[in-house]
Parts: C-alpha cells; sequence; structure tokens
C-alpha cells in the first residue's frame, strides 16, 4: 500500500526563475524506509516540506503536480490536517519548542487535536516511554543536552500517532553518541511497521536501516536502489556524497580510558612531547623569544558556568602550521574553551598567550573564529564590504583595508559574489565569506566552530583545501568538530576533550 | 476585526516582533531610568526605537489589525511583569487601533513607506495623549502636565514615530535585498 | 543565562520548581495583581505601604523566587536612591527629596513586587489557558505564547551577535554607538532581524505540523480550576487588604483630628 505518492511536482520559490523541483515522481510504501540524499541545494529539503503540506500553504511559490499523503491532497489539506497523519521533525529541536516543560510540549499536538484529557495523559505518556524520556517529564526543556531534545520532538510527533514520519537533517546538531541514540528510535519505529522517510546528507546510520535509497541533484531524482549504492565511491564522487562507511579517527576520543593524564590529571605538552618530537622538533612548554613558533599558548585555564558544567585546568600550546582538531561530544567544553580562546570568554584562572604578536594588539587583530551560525555574523550590504567591516577599528588605513579585501577576494575565489548582499548566499558561500573576512587582517590563530554543519561532501571537500592552503600560509588552524570525516582529511594534530578535561592530545601523520 | 486572516506564520512573525519590542523597551527604558526620573523621558525615548521595530512587524504582516494585535498583547505583557504601567494596556491598545483605523480608510492595507510611517505617528500621538492623561482620571498618579507640555510630548513623540516608521521602511527595503522579505 | 532570565521572568522560571503560589490558579493571581496595585493607589500612609510590601516579599519567599527576583528589586532600589539623590541636588534639600519621592517609590515596589511575583510563577502556557478561559481569542493567547517563550531566545540570538561583532573588533559599548550608530544598525539590528524573520517562519511551520490550526477547538491536558487553596488564599488576601485600608484611613484621621 502506498502511503505517500508524489506525482510530476514542479516548485519554484517565489522570485526565482528555476524551479528547485523538478519534476518528481516518488512513491513510498508502508513500512518503507526511505533515504533520500545529495549535496546542498539539490532540493531534497523542499521536497520535504511539500510532503506535509507547508508547501504550498505556508511558504509561497509556484507549485505544478501533485502530493498525496494516504490518500489526502496535500492542496485540498491544510499542514495541521495533515498533521495527525505525517509527522516531521526539524533540524533544530530549540525552534520546535513551544512551551517550557517536556510534558506540555509532548502535550501540544494532542492539544490542538482535541482530544480529551485521559487520551492526551496516556499519550503523552506512551511517547516519553517510547523515547525512553519518561523520567524528564517535568524537566525544562532548555535544560536537556541536544540529544535528548531531539528525542522530545520525536516523542512530540508521535504523541500524534502518525504512520509516516519525515525527518529532515535530524542529526545535525548531534553528536555521534545523540545520533545514534536517535538511529536506535528509528530502527524501533520501522520495525514496528511505521514509514520513515530521512533526508541527511549524514550517510553512515541511513546505510544500515534504509530499504531504498534515493538520490538527488538539481531538483531531480537521478538515482534510485539499495542502500549499498552508497558503497560506490564513483556514484559518491559524482553527487557529493559522504562516505558512509567511515574508519573512525579514534574511538578512545569519546571515553576517558586512554587517557594521557599526569599525577595531578592534566594534560601537559611535556608527557605528550614524545609524539610530537617524530613532527616536530625543539617544541618546549614555555614559549620565549628565539622560539617563534608557539603562536598560542594555553596555560592552566579553568571556567566554570555555574551550573556543574567546567572546564578544568587546561594546558596546550598551538604551533604555527598546525591544523588542531578539538573533538568531543555535546556538552565536553569544546566551544567554550574556543570561546575562552578567542576572548569572548573570560577564564576564571589560567592565562591565553599570543608568543609572538605584541600583547598590547587587540585579540581581534592576533584570533579569528567563525562561530556556528553564520547568520549571526554578517553584517554588511554586500560581500565587497564585510571584508572590510571592523578593520578600520583595528586601526589600518583605508589603502591597507583596500589592498587586504582585494588580495582576499583573489585568494578566496570571491570575484562573482562580490556584489551579492551576504545573507543571499548559500551555506557554504556565506562561510567562504566569513573565513574571508577574518583571514584578510592574517590572525595568527583562526578557529572554526563546527563549520561543517548540514555541509554535503563537495563543500566539506572544499572546506578541507581551504585549510590547508591557511595552513601553508603558516597560520594556525583549530578546527572544533565533532565530524569525524571532516576532521580526518583536515588536521595532523587532535585533542580530545571529555567533560572540560583533556583526555588525548596526539599528532597524526 | 477578523482574526481569521491572521495565519500561523502572521501570529508567530508578530510573537516575535513583540518580543524584540519587549527587549528594545527593557534597555531603552533602563537607560533612560538610569539618567532621569522625569517619567515622559521613557515613553519619548523608546518611541523611535520601538517603532522601527513595529514599521517592519507591519510591513511583513501587511494586514489590517496587525497593530491592534501588537497593542494588545505588548499592553498584556508590560501590564502583568510591571502593574505600574497597567495604564499601557488601554494605551497601546488605542494606540494601534487608530493606526489600524486609519491606514484602513487611507490606503486598504500595510505596505508603501507613506503607510507604516502614518501608522507609526499615529499610534505614537495617541499613545502619548493617551498616557499623559489617563492614569491621572484613574488616580494613579497625583499630578498632571499642562496642556502644553502634553502637547509638546505627543508632538515630540510623533514625530519620533514617524522618524522609526521611516527608518523601519529602509531596513524592510534592505531585507527585501537579503532575501529574507518576500517582495 | 543571567541576560535570559533578565528579559524575561516568565521564561526563568524553572518548571520543576513548585509551590503553593505557583499552583494557584493564573486568575486568581491576577485578582492578587489588580487588587494590590489598587490598593497601593489608595494607601497614603508609607508604613501601611511597607507592609504591603512586606506581605508580596514574604509570598516571594514562600514561592522560593525571591532570589531570581533579588536582582530586580535591587535595580528598581538603585533608581529610586538616584532619583531621591539628583533631586536633592538639584533643589539642595535632602528632606524634600525624601517627602515627595519616598511613598512615590514605595508605591511603585509595590506594584513591581506584585507583578514580578506573577511572572515568575506563571508558566506562558498557564497564562495563555487562563486568557483563553476569560473568553480572549486563541489567535492573540497564540501571539503571547510566542512573544513570552521567545523574548530569552530573541535575547541570546542579540547575545552570539555581540560576539560575533568583537570577533571583527567592534565592542558594542554604549559609546561605539554613540560615536558611530552605524555599527549598531549594521552590526545588531540587521542580523538580529534577519534571525527573527527566519526563526518566526520555522516556528510557524513547526507549529502547524503539529496540527496547530489556529487555536480552533484545543483542548489541554491540565484543566485550569479554581480550587478551595485560591479560595483560602482570596479571602486572606481580600481581608488583608480591607485591614490595611481601614488602618491607613484610621490613621490619617488621627493625624487629621
Amino acid at each position: 500500500m502506498t502511503e505517500v505518492t508524489v506525482s510530476n511536482l514542479t516548485y519554484r520559490y517565489p522570485h526565482t526563475k528555476k524551479p528547485v523541483l523538478n519534476r518528481i515522481n516518488l512513491q513510498v510504501n508502508k513500512g518503507e524506509f526511505v533515504f533520500i540524499t545529495g549535496k546542498s541545494g539539490c532540493g531534497k529539503s523542499t521536497l520535504a516540506r511539500t510532503l506535509n503540506g507547508t508547501i504550498p500553504h505556508i511558504l509561497e511559490g509556484e507549485m505544478d503536480g501533485t502530493v498525496m499523503v494516504k490518500g489526502k491532497n496535500t492542496l485540498d489539506h491544510q499542514v495541521s490536517e495533515i498533521a495527525p497523519d505525517l509527522g516531521f521533525i526539524f533540524q533544530n529541536p530549540e525552534s520546535q519548542f513551544f512551551t517550557l516543560r517536556v510534558e506540555d510540549e509532548v502535550a501540544f499536538g494532542p492539544e490542538n487535536l482535541g482530544l480529551n484529557q485521559d487520551e492526551i495523559h496516556e499519550r503523552v505518556f506512551r511517547s516519553l516511554e517510547y523515547v525512553n524520556m519518561s523520567d524528564f517529564r517535568k524537566r525544562n526543556v532548555f535544560q536537556l543536552s541536544e540529544g535528548q531534545k531531539q528525542r522530545v520532538a520525536i516523542a512530540a510527533n508521535l504523541a500524534l500517532n502518525p504512520d509516516v514520519l519525515v525527518l529532515d537533517e535530524p542529526t545535525s546538531n548531534l553528536d555521534p553518541q545523540g545520533a545514534g541514540e536517535l538511529f536506535q528510535i528509528l530502527e524501533k519505529l520501522k520495525n514496528e511497521g511505521k514509514t520513515i522517510i530521512l533526508i541527511d546528507h549524514r550517510t553512515r546510520y541511513a546505510r544500515k536501516l534504509a530499504d531504498r535509497l534515493i538520490i538527488m541533484d538539481d531538483g531531480k531524482i537521478i538515482q534510485e536502489g539499495g542502500p549499498e549504492l552508497l558503497d560506490d565511491p564513483v556514484i559518491r564522487e559524482n553527487y557529493g556524497i559522504r562516505n558512509p562507511n567511515l574508519q573512525l579517527v579514534n574511538r578512545s576520543q569519546f571515553t576517558n580510558k586512554h587517557s594521557n593524564k599526569d599525577y595531578n590529571g592534566r594534560l601537559t605538552l611535556s608527557n605528550t612531547s614524545g609524539i610530537f618530537n617524530h613532527t616536530k622538533k625543539d617544541k618546549q612548554t614555555t614559549c620565549n623569544h628565539e622560539n617563534h613558533n608557539a603562536v598560542l599558548e594555553v596555560e592552566n585555564i579553568s571556567f566554570s558556568y555555574g551550573n556543574g558544567f567546567s572546564i578544568n585546568d587546561m594546558s596546550f600550546s598551538i604551533f604555527q602550521n598546525e591544523v588542531v582538531g578539538i573533538v568531543g561530544g555535546n556538552g565536553s567544553g569544546k566551544t567554550t574553551l574556543a570561546n575562552i580562546m578567542a576572548g569572548l570568554l573570560k577564564p576564571s584562572h589560567g592565562i591565553i598567550k599570543f608568543c609572538n604578536v605584541s600583547s598590547k594588539l587587540p585579540t581581534a587583530k592576533k584570533i579569528g573564529m567563525v562561530l556556528q551560525n553564520p547568520d549571526h555574523q554578517l553584517f554588511m550590504s554586500s560581500v565587497y564590504t564585510e571584508l572590510s567591516f571592523g578593520l578600520p577599528e583595528l586601526g589600518f588605513t583605508s589603502s591597507e583595508i583596500g589592498k587586504m579585501v582585494n588580495d582576499v577576494i583573489d585568494s578566496m575565489n570571491l570575484k562573482k559574489l562580490k556584489e551579492r548582499h551576504p545573507h543571499s548566499l548559500s551555506g557554504g558561500e556565506k562561510q567562504r565569506t566569513l573565513i574571508s573576512a577574518l583571514i584578510a587582517r592574517k590572525p595568527q590563530v583562526l578557529i572554526l566552530d563546527e563549520p561543517t554543519t548540514g555541509m554535503d561532501n563537495y563543500h566539506m571537500n572544499q572546506l578541507v583545501s581551504e585549510v590547508k592552503k591557511l595552513e601553508k600560509t603558516g597560520m594556525a588552524v583549530i578546527l572544533i568538530s565533532h565530524d569525524e570525516e571532516f576532521i580526518k582529511k583536515s588536521v595532523n594534530r587532535i585533542i580530545s576533550i571529555s567533560k572540560g578535561e583533556i583526555v588525548e592530545d596526539k599528532v597524526i601523520s | 476585526m477578523n482574526l481569521k486572516k491572521f495565519t500561523t506564520r502572521d501570529l508567530t512573525f508578530i510573537g516575535m516582533i513583540i518580543a524584540l519590542m519587549f527587549i528594545v523597551q527593557a534597555v531603552t527604558i533602563l537607560g533612560v531610568s538610569a539618567f532621569t526620573p522625569f517619567e515622559p523621558a521613557k515613553s519619548v525615548a523608546s518611541a523611535f526605537f520601538v517603532s522601527i521595530v513595529i514599521a517592519i512587524g507591519l510591513a511583513k504582516v501587511g494586514k489590517i489589525g496587525t497593530f491592534t494585535i501588537i497593542g494588545v498583547v505588548n499592553g498584556i505583557i508590560c501590564g502583568f511583569i510591571m502593574p505600574a504601567f497597567l495604564p499601557l494596556l488601554p494605551t497601546t491598545v488605542l494606540g494601534g487601533l487608530a493606526a489600524d483605523a486609519v491606514i484602513k480608510i487611507k490606503y486598504g492595507e500595510y505596505g508603501v513607506r507613506n503607510s507604516l510611517i502614518t501608522a507609526c505617528g499615529i499610534n505614537q500621538l495617541v499613545e502619548t495623549f493617551v498616557i499623559l492623561t489617563v492614569p491621572f482620571f484613574f488616580g494613579f498618579s497625583q499630578t498632571i502636565l499642562t496642556p502644553t507640555l502634553i502637547l509638546v510630548s505627543a508632538l515630540i513623540t510623533t514625530t519620533l514615530g514617524v522618524l522609526g516608521g521611516f527608518v523601519g521602511s529602509k531596513i524592510v527595503q534592505e531585507l527585501k535585498k537579503a532575501g529574507a522579505i518576500g517582495e | 543565562m543571567i541576560i535570559e532570565s533578565f528579559f524575561s521572568p516568565f521564561t526563568a522560571q524553572n518548571p520543576e520548581e513548585d509551590s503553593m503560589v505557583h499552583r494557584l490558579d493564573p486568575r486568581t493571581k491576577m485578582g492578587l495583581l489588580l487588587g494590590v496595585t489598587l490598593l497601593s493607589v489608595y494607601l497614603d500612609n508609607i508604613i501601611f505601604l511597607l507592609t504591603l510590601e512586606m506581605v508580596l516579599i514574604v509570598l516571594t519567599v514562600i514561592s522560593r523566587t525571591f532570589r531570581s527576583m533579588m536582582r530586580f528589586l535591587l535595580l528598581f532600589f538603585t533608581f529610586g536612591i538616584i532619583s531621591v539623590v539628583v533631586l536633592a541636588l538639584i533643589t539642595d534639600n535632602l528632606n524634600y527629596s525624601l517627602v515627595s519621592f519616598s511613598p512615590f517609590f514605595a508605591r511603585f515596589g509595590v506594584m513591581i513586587t506584585a507583578g514580578l511575583l506573577f511572572a515568575f510563577t506563571t508558566s506562558p502556557n498557564n497564562l495563555a489557558r487562563a486568557l483563553e478561559k476569560m473568553r480572549f481569542p486563541a489567535p492573540l493567547s497564540f501571539t503571547l505564547t510566542i512573544t513570552l517563550r521567545y523574548i530569552p531566545t530573541l535575547a541570546r540570538e542579540a547575545g552570539a551577535i555581540m560576539n560575533a561583532l568583537k570577533l571583527r573588533g567592534i565592542n558594542l559599548s554604549l559609546w561605539d554607538i554613540i560615536r558611530k550608530p552605524s555599527y549598531f544598525y549594521r552590526g545588531m539590528i540587521i542580523p538580529l532581524l534577519i534571525r527573527t524573520l527566519k526563526l518566526s517562519d520555522e516556528i510557524a511551520i513547526a507549529a502547524e505540523s503539529r496540527g496547530f490550526n489556529g487555536g480552533k477547538g484545543r483542548s489541554s491536558l491540565n484543566t485550569l480550576k479554581i480550587g478551595v487553596n485560591d479560595l483560602f488564599f482570596a479571602v486572606f488576601m481580600v481581608m488583608s487588604g480591607f485591614i490595611l485600608l481601614f488602618m491607613d484611613k484610621a490613621s490619617l484621621l488621627k493625624i487629621g483630628g
């Protein structure tokens, strides 16, 4: 029996000429697990949005063709009428929450259906139990981890008891552990005969679970078949798809077992110098004027948010030409550490030293950091002016600025985008603009915080080569990420963090 | 007023716009309070910034009634968190209603720059008149300003509202260029 | 964290926190709010205004919200002192300044405490339900919930934008804003609005895909009911109010007589 039928679907966003979806035909049968992938901008998320009627009811545009969900034509039924048949889970759980308490959140859907109180209680209880969150019933949604939030989001959909579930990049914000837990739930749902449509660029878990793979490119379905298609490197290369069979960089990075700690639980360079000596000679833990290689030194940094989470006594140095990956699960303290290094947070103990630049320079001149969401970081009305934004504040003269900006436009290949509004760019282009804006001022250290969120294979490789280019200029690059493939491809040193402490620090040849 | 014509998308956007207004009001009122205990200074200071935010809300939603919804919800929030501002509830509601009524007659709906500017100006005019007179009649305030002072305050806030509406419409232009608001 | 709790008392509360005041029906608390506001207007003697303030403080202690509320009250207190000092400096008469400002600030303090007590012990969800019970249209109560729920989110977005500016070498201090308003316009207003627009679309889609259709025919997990507790509380508060008012007027007569 078919649950979802898409026939001859074409869709165009308002004020664009090219259709995002171009004559899509798709049938999903009851109990099937369909995995839809493809590179960024291929139309997969747009397709997801047509399935529950978001397009055309909430988002405008021109739609041709039909989408039928359990016999209902989405053109004739509002999104809220399709909701009991088809659940929808988004990338960012936080924007799906309307209340403060887990229980109220899960009840939101059944309340909208106007069910009676006993029935709502029953559904809330069952759905929370299903995703293993019963103990969190009365908790504040803001205090949950990203993985827990996403599980609550699933429970909130299950409470409507839909037969079909559509998930649009549900694991983007999750660390491997959170993603693993999410897929356990999906496996359970699949075994119970629910129909699942997963849209994602991450392929590892889907490879094992999916019954059918659909690859999209340029608004069309271009390949359909079993999930084993993902193993074909030619197909992956052609359509910018991530490798599902990834050798993990190092499994121990998320556990505490193989830590390299000294007697007081602190990891210092002296006890890892054995590894260092293979690649970098005469490195010392202290920075003196003879040694200009260490660009950033973190000495005995501690920090606490006052809610139990803290960073304890971290020390390490970063050297020129190094690409360092800082890895660890959600809540391990990676981003906090990055914020401290970039001067956004003041550590409660310890100091950050920039060795071969004057300490009088403002931090913004010595260190650059790209935060997670590009929307927070783009300010001007054209890429060209964006690149020079803030430079006068750092004391550069206008002729210097002109040269810096033109240099970076050449080296980062931004000529075509020069006049565009930064917010109208695609995700990858926004990030390139941001990195360019920061490297224009030639900082000693560049930090990228989770740069590959939602990124397909093609754009990830592009970023890897940009990082390699920066490495050659002598800049030290720090990558904060739980994207194992990206880390593996780009870094030459990995610092693993768990619960606010360094558990491993090693050089990769 | 027909509430049915407001889609969920309209309502969430109006909700977010009021959230922004709340932040803007909190910041400007706290900022002003730190400098002067003079009450009308607060409404004067927030008039400009709040009008910018409102103008954007009006431009995006476009429907008559938007201003009244903003007035009701904003009034309730201010009234409940700071009951000293309970008189703000009728103030913001009346201001919103007046603006909606005028725009309905003159332009039909919100959209062109002048409709945004007019709406913000009228809202500030009505609000200032109400806030400077109503609390006195209900015993919330023992003193009342002289008619000249009331007139001057109203003129100042109206001007600031008009300016805010103007800046708001400029921002709308830029948001359109950024692709964040549909043309 | 601080900035969030500062910007929205309604969402700063911890839902695990539960007290007698939290459990009261929001309508009872609205009644308390109105009653206290009116009472504060009609009380003339500062002693009784302060007594009323003490009663409210006791309620905040019972509801374990005193600590979070302190920040606001301290801020208010500071403004009070500044105003008194400014007036004293202008008129060169501290006594006059104190006499003319004290009742004003006592009254204001009572209203603010009552408002914060309400906000800190009522979730946006319950407030919306109470309003709906009072025949407030569903679309408006939905808008209200969205506003209250997303004030702290927007404050956090603003914080993230501020960080991004710092990384470009711009500290958005008051002085910077006065010196170069364009930094505030370009650096804060534009990105914050773009985030607001994107978030509001996401929220709308999320609401409808969970069955929201303008609030028609909604039921609820827990129904609000005015219970025995509410009645006891209301009777107790009304009686205390009358006693205060009576004593206040009596004290006036004594002075007058």
